[in-house]
């Protein structure tokens, strides 16, 4: 199946040419109807949310339940790798890229922007304005808290359980296998690809270009750049050519630097507005956001706008199911690929809670400092966050002693997480479209990070953040029902493995301790052995 | 922490045949361990036995049994000149008595088995490894009684150093005793997303023979360290299997490795190390500070 083609590239043809095909066909689409494309986008993203978004929401809780339905199971104890598989990583250094794998662009852009916009536009009426910050950080923890990791975790799963127990290939279409059996390699299996990679594509350009308009936006501020499409089409080309410098020049130890890197500033960030913030509140906010989230998680998570229609979810909830699903291709890889050795059991109640928790610190901390500024009379924030959604981090980074360096920091962290998810993400798109090939040309991964770069640039010029959602809200949609078709197909794949097991358990007699005390008392003969 | 001379030595008795086992290798150990006094513990697991096992008399004539019993077994080895003390107790938990009497007798080794086919779960050594701070000494059954091939596994911690020193010292204390060191290199795979792998493997080779040479230098130390990679497998399984390629009687390492952050806890290699096979006794040294003095 994998071939040579142009430039050597080693590919799967019908995924990597239909990948490609349809990409240009909608960057084509995009220039050629430019006068009309934003227009199309609003309304496209109209017709699917407001037609569609229960399927979302009924696809993400399905998905939650379906998780911990397999962590407490008959299921929970299988071993993925096979039962003498060991964890390649300690506990302590899974938990560390665990929690890497949860840092991204999106907590940059979001993390002050959306509580204050909760606020502002709150999704229910409510009349008291400390109900409204509880319910603008219950939303918030909502979208980034135990449901987005319970579609990383089910995807990542599914990858590491038939990759390391069933030896297929680390690709999209192997999970499949007990559903579709040898049909995997025919086009049934190309189509699951292609659309995992489509999916990939635009959920990794939708965080590239709201990674460039907070950057550009940080600029701005910090030395007063232009704040236009062209700055941040400059702006993606050259960040998306240091990411692929270190791939090609071999200029491997910037990979780590930068792995390392971004951990350290998003913590130090993290450290400086919590020390330099209101302390004290945050802790307290903390323990309670957690605790009215999961108190409330029921209601808020089926919660459908049924009655009021005011068409919030559309813009919030069901934009964010749709991007964590275009997400789990390219964070499900990388978690499969650290979780091998781990029972399901482990793997689920790691992947959920541990990423889950500090994403909702951050929230706090960052979210929870901007409301609290605002209920002690600063109305400023909610004028930052209406005028412009990508500038508000900055607008509140203002507002806090240290600022410059605050600032400095944050433009950093968004470029480095942008070279981040530009290098590991145009990996996993290479490595679907390759079928699963490990050692590809340098050549091949430059190229998705460029294509990625430019879905990018031409969506921030089709429409700006209108675009961006609804390019995700698209691509999620058939990724959702392949999410859900793939559990369906896990079940069965675990079924089966659990099936097996039991078959091998072998009937052991244990010798009882009773059994040797007895013997001792029987006998005479202290040193007599029992067989 | 074993020292050069009269060390306290506590023997974990279970009453299974791997009993025998424990004192005929430390019989054989005898020309290298200096032993001062030993103490050989059998704790009576009371929540396993019915309640008629319960009656006091019952009791005393298990307990006594199970003295006569370890007696006989130490009949016609060479510990039975040494200075000894056989105790049998009925604590609730086992590890609660080995605990007690490892703290109130002063003990340096702990001698436990590490059952491979024998019957028993081999949690008792696991949880024992986890709480004792005297070293631990692990016997598999099919241990060669006699070890002449020492492998020292060096992870550039601080227990290091003492890793090197002991094997060294037991190596020349037997007749035609060898003694050689390995280091286990492993990649951090997640730093490395997109590299190949010959990528990887030099820039970890770069990064071991820095830390080796640095670590030579620092204990002014002349032998050779092998670097041994462990690519796909967990650190423990390597070194396992290089001793067994290598066909080690003995592996001495520290208790934890040089993870800073692992550190609270006890390490993920000696964790790892009781779910593999092995024919080599396992000596993990845990004490450091008292040998740095």
């Amino acid at each position: 199946m994998v071939k040579k083609s142009i430039l050597n590239f080693k590919i799967n043809p019908p995924v990597f040419y239909c990948t490609i095909g349809f990409v240009f066909l909608s960057i084509l689409l995009c220039l050629i109807f430019k006068d009309s494309v934003d227009e199309w986008f609003t309304r496209t993203q109209y017709i699917i949310t407001d037609n569609l978004g229960w399927f979302f929401i009924i696809t993400v809780n399905t998905i939650l339940g379906f998780c911990l339905y397999l962590a407490f199971s008959k299921f929970g104890n299988i071993r993925l790798g096979g039962e003498e598989a060991e964890p390649e990583f300690s506990t302590v250094s899974w938990f560390a890229m665990l929690f890497s794998a949860g840092m991204g662009i999106g907590i940059m852009f979001f993390s002050v922007a959306e509580p204050v916009s909760h606020f502002a536009n709150p999704p229910r009426e409510v009349l008291d304005s400390s109900r409204k910050a509880i319910q603008a950080m219950e939303y918030t923890s909502l979208h980034w808290g135990l449901h987005a990791w319970a579609i990383y975790s089910i995807v990542g799963l599914a990858l590491a359980f038939f990759s390391f127990n069933h030896g297929l290939p680390l690709t999209f279409r192997s999970l499949f296998y007990p559903f579709l059996g040898e049909k995997i390699h025919g086009w049934w299996g190309h189509a699951i690809d292609i659309f995992s990679a489509i999916a990939t594509l635009f959920g990794l350009s939708t965080s590239l270009g709201l990674g460039v308009q907070q950057m550009n936006a940080g600029l701005h501020y910090l030395f007063d750049w232009n704040m236009a499409i062209s700055t941040q089409g400059i702006l993606i080309f050259v960040v998306t050519s240091i990411a692929t410098l270190s791939v090609v020049s071999g200029l491997d130890k910037g990979v780590k630097l930068l792995s390392n890197g971004n951990m350290v500033l998003a913590f130090l960030l993290m450290l400086l507005i919590f020390c330099l913030g209101p302390t004290l509140s945050i802790l307290k906010s903390f323990v309670q956001n957690v605790g009215t989230y999961l108190a409330n998680l029921v209601e808020i998570s089926t919660w459908n706008d049924a009655y009021q229609e005011s068409g919030w979810q559309n813009k919030w909830t069901v934009f964010y199911w749709a991007w964590w699903i275009a997400w789990s291709p390219f964070v499900g890889s990388f978690i499969a690929r650290i979780s091998k050795g781990r029972t399901i059991k482990e793997f689920v109640l790691g992947v959920l809670l541990i990423p889950a928790l500090l994403t909702l610190l951050w929230m706090t901390i960052f979210g929870g400092t901007a409301l609290h500024m605002i209920l002690h009379g600063d109305l400023s924030m909610i004028t930052a966050v209406n005028d412009n959604i990508s500038t508000a981090l900055f607008v509140f980074l203002q507002k806090i002693p240290l600022t410059a360096i605050l600032s400095t920091i944050a433009v950093c962290l968004v470029a480095f997480f942008f070279i981040t998810s530009s290098d590991s993400g145009s990996l996993v798109v290479d490595n679907i479209t390759s079928g699963g090939k490990e050692h590809t040309p340098a050549l091949q991964r430059v190229f998705w990070a460029f294509l990625q770069g430019g879905i990018a640039i031409v969506l921030l010029w089709g429409g700006g953040l209108n675009a961006l959602q609804t390019a995700v809200i698209i691509a999620g949609l058939p990724f959702a029902m392949i999410i859900l078709l793939m559990c369906y197909s896990l079940l069965k794949g675990l079924s089966e493995a659990h099936r097996k097991q039991l078959k091998k358990q072998r009937l052991h007699q244990e010798k009882s301790y009773k059994e040797i005390v007895q013997g001792l008392l029987d006998s005479n003969d202290p040193i007599h052995d029992r067989e | 922490m074993i020292t050069k001379d009269n060390n306290n030595v506590l023997i974990a008795m279970d009453m299974s045949e791997m009993d025998q086992v424990l004192v005929n290798y430390l019989s054989g150990l005898l020309d290298v361990l200096s032993i001062n006094k030993l103490f050989f513990l059998h704790n009576i697991r009371l929540r396993e036995l019915p309640s008629e096992f319960k009656h006091p008399s019952t009791l005393s004539k298990i307990k006594e049994r199970v003295k006569e019993r370890i007696m006989r077994q130490l009949k016609d080895v060479r510990l039975a000149s040494i200075s000894h003390e056989i105790l049998v107790e009925t604590a609730e938990f086992s590890e609660n008595a080995f605990d007690q009497i490892a703290k109130h007798e002063r003990i340096d080794l702990v001698i436990l088995g590490n059952k491979q086919h024998l019957e028993g779960s081999g949690a008792l050594s696991q949880k024992l490894t986890r709480l004792l701070s005297s070293d631990i000494l692990l016997v598999p059954e099919t241990v060669f009684i006699q070890p002449k091939r020492i492998l020292g596994t060096i992870d550039f911690s601080k227990y290091s150093n003492r890793v090197y020193t002991l094997g060294e010292a037991f190596s020349k204390g037997i007749p035609d005793g060898r003694f050689s060191c390995i280091h286990v290199a492993k990649a951090p795979v997640h730093f490395f997303l997109g590299l190949n792998q010959s990528e990887i493997n030099r820039l970890l080779q770069e990064e071991t023979e820095a830390k080796k040479s640095k670590w030579l230098r620092q204990y002014q130390i002349e032998g050779k360290i092998e670097t041994v990679r462990a690519d796909g497998k967990h650190i423990a399984s390597a070194i396992l299997a290089h001793a067994q390629n290598y066909k080690m009687d003995m592996i001495i390492m520290g208790v934890k490795g040089s993870s800073s952050l692992t550190n609270l806890f006890v390490g993920g290699v000696t964790n790892e190390i009781f779910h593999h096979e092995t024919n080599a006794a396992i000596l993990i040294l845990k004490d450091y500070k008292v040998e740095q003095n």
